[in-house]
């Protein structure tokens, strides 16, 4: 059996397009345009991070030291697995001609994106509650007495978990939304009847989730793989 | 055309049609009323400073009230009202229409980027009633995140969230204007006001989210006490600065290169003549904000960044020179052997030029090091800088204001009363601040509301054209409402311009054009002589002639 959706007349037209081709293009430029935004917005924290990485190179090295590699390594596989299954779904959304029913795999995959973005997420919190636990949230509170011997001077310590929590801080409130599009978005696929209605917006969510695995690509070997 | 068909403006008349419309020219009204009110209390703050300053001794306010003045005037003036004030109003009005579009690429977002900025200026406002803010617009580190006990957190939460109104207004502007250009509208027919905001648009979306990560990082020193820029607990506060000028320095661009485009529509217009050099004026805008990206450090040349790097930045920032003389030269080129038409709009567009002109010199100045080591700090730079984002910008604002007001209201204003305001703000800002520029080479610091004696003369000159000036914004505030009312109508193109705006009836019907239009000339196209009565005058006659025809 062979299905066959015709994208270009489904999808309403709003208001200044012409034509629903028209329509997409808006959509995917201002969704890159946006994602260059958040370039220049992490773009700063990375800044802060070469500078102080640079001023203390020993305090990066023994703060890193706590954070766990193999926890660390599975987020990554994680995400990158997740951002494998969205880009298949949107491989077969945009497919015209299908063998099957498209929407069972695409929801299948959506789903399971989403469960792959709660495991990073609880993976990311225990470790930071492990993290404050032990004292290391900053502030004046923070347990400076731990890093006595590792050649760290002043509070600087203190300044490489004050870039770990505010960057992967930052990454989570991305990644909350992110869980939440995707979730969204295979909810309302799972619902209608016509899911190259929902093209368009499963290629921007796309667009997304792959820009806050990117994010979280350069900030793994950034705090975990710091040489040990 | 008259009122009584349908346009934006009669097209409902509820406070929901307005509060919840999706409509750019509506956006763009609502952005005109709230900007208007933003600059009202920014002025207010401004009147004084300038009677505090009518004395050397600080007797009307003490020291802090002082500093608590000129970083409201500065916040309010930079992020509420001159950031917004050419692109949100009259941007928002006129791209899709000179481009020949519907509306913006998205509505939706326009309306909610308006939502967003209403929401930071409440910020601001708050921060003012519970008690303002001390450090300046510019919230130097560590004083703003460690010492400083105003209400800092409030006061940058209000800038954080309203530079997400800009951001999503750059966004909407180059998608619109990659996206929905007419047929026959390509990229060397755009006009140049389009291109300006373009470029401005850039410098939107790349440098705003570094001001937002660098308020944020200031907040989150300030809430957790940690040191990220306080160098007693080992951060950095040039960190700080270099963040916060790689996003601030080219918002001095976001203020003057929009005011750079209205002029250009300006020049062509009352000169009746293509604007010289087409090509080379839609780049220059390009190279503005280009190069406005690589010169943040020269805010820097004495804080401690190394003389190499100071001496890069003296170069690089005396390359915007360049692209800013191209532009004044062709507009000067436009003109000669024009026939020129010394309308109210063309006033402000040689206004524009002067000051422009002034303020860019004496930005050459400083961009030398030996120079800006004497002068920095001092009032130099404030004349400095009002010259570029007040001469400059606030003067192409009114400028466009005046020339589109018959598009946007259907009205013309009162000719006379244009010519004079226009007159008593370019003398009343030349007289607050060109004694300003000797102040600071005499070696007078700002942000002291306390002075030598020796400077009063100056001060008083200050205050005094300060005073003139504020009556002179206050004017078209007065003559311009009144011609909403009582201002003959205007015909659709009262100008004679040229340009898809002027195509459309005055006001435009809600979807801008009954017909998608075609382009076919290049842009400019000046070329029929017109008498000076034909032009910016109301079409009462052709009213009589509509109703005759009804009659019969």
């Amino acid at each position: 059996m062979s299905i066959q959706y015709s994208s270009t007349q489904t999808v309403p037209l709003a208001l200044p397009y012409d034509n629903a081709d028209q329509q997409r293009e808006a959509a995917v430029f201002g969704m890159w345009i946006f994602l260059a935004t958040e370039v220049l917005f992490f773009g700063g924290l990375f800044v802060a991070y070469i500078v102080y990485r640079y001023e203390y190179p020993a305090a990066f090295k023994a703060g890193s030291a706590h954070l766990s590699i193999m926890s660390g390594a599975v987020m990554t596989a994680v995400l990158l697995l997740g951002s494998l299954l969205v880009a298949i779904s949107d491989v077969l959304i945009r497919r015209r001609v299908h063998d099957s029913d498209p929407r069972k795999a695409i929801v299948r995959n959506l789903a399971i994106t989403t469960f792959l973005g709660v495991v990073f997420l609880s993976l990311e919190f225990y470790e930071w509650g492990q993290l404050i636990h032990e004292g290391f949230f900053p502030g004046p509170q923070f347990n400076l007495a731990r890093f006595a011997e590792s050649g760290a001077g002043g509070r600087s310590p203190e300044m490489f978990f004050c870039l770990f929590f505010f960057m992967t801080g930052l990454h989570a409130f991305h990644m909350i939304i992110g869980v939440a599009l995707i979730g969204g978005v295979a909810t309302a696929l799972y619902r209608t009847d016509n899911i190259a209605r929902h093209a368009n917006l499963l290629e921007n969510i796309g667009l997304y989730w792959h820009f806050v695995d990117i994010i979280w690509v350069f900030l793994f070997p950034l705090f975990y793989l710091v040489e040990a | 055309m008259t009122e009584s068909s349908n346009n934006y403006l009669n097209d409902g008349s509820t406070i929901r049609s307005w509060l919840l419309t999706t409509d750019h020219k509506r956006i763009a009204i609502l952005y005109m009323v709230s900007i208007t009110f933003f600059f009202l209390f920014g002025g207010a703050a401004a009147v004084l400073i300038r009677l505090e300053l009518l004395t050397p001794e600080g007797d009307m306010m003490r020291a802090d009230t002082y500093n608590k003045l000129f970083s409201l005037h500065g916040i309010i003036m930079v992020f509420f009202f001159l950031i917004p004030s050419i692109p949100s109003v009259l941007g928002n009005f006129l791209i899709p229409i000179m481009i020949g579009a519907r509306d913006m690429a998205f509505p939706k977002l326009n309306l909610i980027s308006w939502y967003i900025f209403m929401t930071g200026g409440l910020f601001s406002l708050i921060t003012i009633l519970v008690g303002g803010v001390d450090t300046g617009w510019t919230f130097y580190t560590p004083y703003s995140s460690t010492y400083a006990n105003t209400y800092v957190l409030l006061a940058a939460a209000g800038i954080f969230i309203a530079g997400f109104s800009s951001i999503l207004t750059g966004l909407n502007f180059i998608v619109t204007i990659h996206l929905l250009r007419a047929p026959g509208m390509h990229w060397f027919r755009l006009p140049l006001f389009v291109w300006t905001h373009y470029a401005t648009s850039l410098i939107f979306v790349l440098g705003t989210p570094v001001l937002a990560v660098t308020l944020a990082l200031l907040g989150v020193e300030r809430i957790l006490g940690v040191g990220i820029f306080d160098p007693a607990l080992g951060g950095d506060p040039l960190l700080f600065q270099h963040l916060f000028w790689f996003y601030s320095h080219p918002a001095v661009y976001i203020m003057i290169l929009p005011g750079m485009g209205v002029v250009s529509e300006l020049m062509a217009c009352f000169s009746r003549k293509p604007i010289f050099g087409y090509g080379f004026v839609a780049m220059a805008g390009l190279g503005i904000a280009v190069l406005s990206f690589l010169v943040w450090g020269h805010h820097m040349f004495v804080s401690g960044q190394s003389v190499y790097a100071g001496l890069v930045f003296s170069f690089l920032s005396m390359l915007v020179a360049i692209p800013s003389a191209v532009k004044v030269f062709n507009w000067t080129a436009t003109m000669y052997k024009g026939t020129i038409f010394l309308k109210t709009p063309m006033l402000y567009a040689l206004g524009f030029i002067g000051l422009f002109t002034v303020g860019g010199l004496t930005g050459i100045s400083l961009a030398t090091l030996p120079f800006d080591v004497h002068v920095h700090d001092t009032y130099f730079i404030v004349a400095h800088f009002h010259y570029i984002m007040v001469g400059s910008a606030v003067m192409a604002y009114l400028g466009g204001i005046h020339f589109w007001w018959p598009k946007i209201t259907g009205r013309i204003y009162s000719e006379w009363w244009g010519r004079v305001s226009a007159l008593v703000v370019f003398f009343g800002f030349n007289l607050a601040f060109f004694p300003q520029f000797v102040l600071g080479y005499l070696g007078n610091p700002r942000r002291y509301h306390q002075y030598p004696g020796e400077f009063q003369v100056f001060h008083i000159m200050s205050s005094l054209g300060a005073t003139i000036l504020g009556l002179g914004y206050l004017l078209p505030l007065c003559y311009l409402t009144w011609s909403l009312k009582y201002g003959r109508r205007a015909s659709d193109n009262p100008w004679h311009a040229k340009g898809l705006e002027w195509e459309t009836s005055s006001p435009p019907p809600t979807h801008n054009f009954v017909t998608t239009p075609i382009v076919n000339e290049p842009p400019y196209n000046y070329g029929q002589p017109h008498r000076e009565e034909e032009i910016g005058e109301g079409e009462p006659a052709k009213h009589h002639v509509e109703k005759a025809e009804v009659e019969s």
